[in-house]
């Protein structure tokens, strides 16, 4: 299978070249086109259960996308929001995705739900984090650019800008700085990570976009 | 090979072999003579390079195409990364060392970066500021112990751009303002009917000093160096130098129309007018067509 992530990044899409034999699971919505000769079948996102706590606690879509074909053809994927998307291979490793990331897998990895905390969730990052493991590539996306940072032993990241993280980053939650500077710069509570380990991160934030609008509507 | 270009009266367009170069002809269709041009001596590896724009589209000299990272250094390095679209400004800052930043601007950083939120410069600045469209607030990232670094993104999509203060001064738009460095002065500037008439506020910000100065916008940022007199619609400039001056008239060829309300708020057909020497920057995109266009698609509240 051949796979291409073009237009980055501001309204990035995912094209790929399907032989007789590939799979591929899709977010639900997420084609845009593709060949005649390519087949759909929908199915639950990993069993009736798992699917629904997918949709209530993981951002993800109840139902997933299985496209394969009998002979050739071209498949495009899209997200909903401009932006970046991102592509890694798992080798038996593991990544947690935040919700709404994910966007499309080659059959040999393994979707689950992993409960991120209460820190997490006070953090504002979600009470559950998708979990991607197995072997195959991943392709997830962004609001905004995506960028990574290699974290030694810790690192701040404002929320709302996390997009993945690698099993071996710890999230904690702390004050952006005193009471006062909590309160007033505009930056709250911040997710401190601590490594080792690869973090991606997203260039714009969804509350930002909306603080923007709101302040020039009246 | 061939030459192909117009007849400089009619338009007609024209192919001819290339050993008539230099040579002069009558024009089949309106008579007049043309002097077949002499084609520029192409390098074949910048061809292959660039097939698609093989001229360069004009830009201000020393000014990155809009999708290049833009690095540099001034008090600090930065780099400007994910250009046009998210732009995201990295500063790496030494021990000591500090950047003033508007709220809610950071997107990341290292532990040894401490955050102090304050009003900076006392009451005077404060209130200038704040009538310049930016919070009261600003935020000081301080490097302590050891170099770490910050990012910084905008809410909105969009550019940023970096601006070196070398004692002069620069206007900035509502909003535009996103962090500088030490030996800049940011406050509110009082701009009379000028800004009563802009639709844009009566208080723009005004930095100066020495010293770094980053700056965004809602779209691309497009540099525009004004020699004489130009043009620009009041809710596009994002930064203009102070060494322009500067009038706000209606769109010429437009009378003022429209309710009294169109006139002062929604600053429909508003330009301004930039005369003398310097540089200003225009966005590709404004806040209000855009909030004008998504508003009838958002959920009505029932209240």
């Amino acid at each position: 299978m051949e796979a291409e992530i073009r237009n980055k990044p501001s309204f990035a899409n995912l094209r790929l070249q399907l032989a007789r034999g590939d799979r591929l699971i899709a977010e639900a919505d997420a084609m845009a086109s593709m060949s005649a000769a390519i087949e759909i079948k929908t199915r639950w996102n990993g069993g009736f259960a798992k699917a629904v706590l997918k949709r209530v606690f993981g951002g993800e879509s109840l139902f997933v996308n299985e496209f394969s074909t009998d002979s050739e053809g071209e498949l495009v994927l899209t997200q909903p929001f401009p932006g970046d998307i991102e592509c890694i291979e798992l080798k038996g490793n593991t990544l947690f995705l935040q919700p709404g990331a994910f966007l499309a897998c080659e059959p040999g990895v393994k979707l689950g739900l992993g409960w991120a905390g209460w820190r997490s969730f006070i953090a504002r990052e979600g009470l559950f984090r998708l979990k991607v493991s197995g072997s195959g590539h991943v392709w997830f996306g962004a609001y905004g650019g995506i960028f990574t940072r290699e974290i030694g032993e810790e690192y701040i990241v404002d929320s709302g800008h996390l997009v993945a993280y690698e099993p071996s980053i710890r999230i904690r939650i702390g004050m952006a700085g005193g009471v006062f500077t909590s309160f007033f710069s505009g930056e709250g509570l911040v997710t401190r990570v601590g490594g080792p380990g690869r973090i991606y991160m997203q260039s714009r934030s969804f509350g930002g976009l909306a603080a923007w609008a709101n302040s020039h509507l009246y | 090979m061939t030459i192909e270009f117009l007849c400089g009266s009619c338009q007609k367009h024209y192919r001819v072999k290339d050993e008539l170069a230099g040579k002069r002809a009558k024009c089949q269709q309106c008579g007049a003579t043309i002097e077949i041009p002499v084609p520029p001596a192409v390098d074949p590896q910048a061809e292959a390079a660039a097939p698609l724009s093989p001229t360069a589209p004009p830009r201000p000299v020393g000014m990155p195409s809009s999708s290049e990272n833009i690095r540099g250094s001034g008090d600090f390095e930065f780099e400007i990364s994910q250009r046009p679209d998210f732009a995201l400004v990295t500063v790496k800052l030494q021990p000591g060392q500090k950047v003033f930043a508007e709220p809610s601007a950071m997107a990341s950083m290292d532990p040894c970066i401490t955050l102090q939120a304050g009003f900076k410069g006392g009451l005077k600045r404060t209130l200038g500021r704040a009538l310049g469209g930016e919070s009261l607030i600003i935020n000081t990232f301080t490097a302590t112990g050891a170099p770490g670094e910050v990012t910084f993104a905008a809410g909105q999509p969009g550019d940023a751009a970096h601006y070196r203060l070398k004692g002069g001064a620069l206007y900035l738009q509502r909003g535009a303002f996103m962090l500088h460095g030490e030996g800049v002065d940011l406050t509110g500037k009082w701009q009379g009917a000028k800004g009563f008439f802009s639709g844009e506020g009566l208080v723009l910000l005004k930095a100066s000093g020495n010293g770094d100065l980053f700056f965004n916008s809602y779209g691309a940022i497009l540099p525009v160096d004004v020699t004489d007199q130009y043009i620009v619609d009041t809710g596009y400039i994002v930064a203009f130098e102070d060494t322009l001056q500067y009038r706000v008239s209606v769109l010429p060829g437009l009378r003022a129309g429209g309710t009294l309300k169109t006139l002062f708020f929604g600053a429909e057909g508003l330009v301004c007018r930039f005369s003398g020497q310097g540089r200003v920057w225009i966005q590709t995109r404004h806040v209000h067509p855009f909030l004008a266009w998504v508003n009838p698609f958002r959920p009505a509240k029932s209240n």
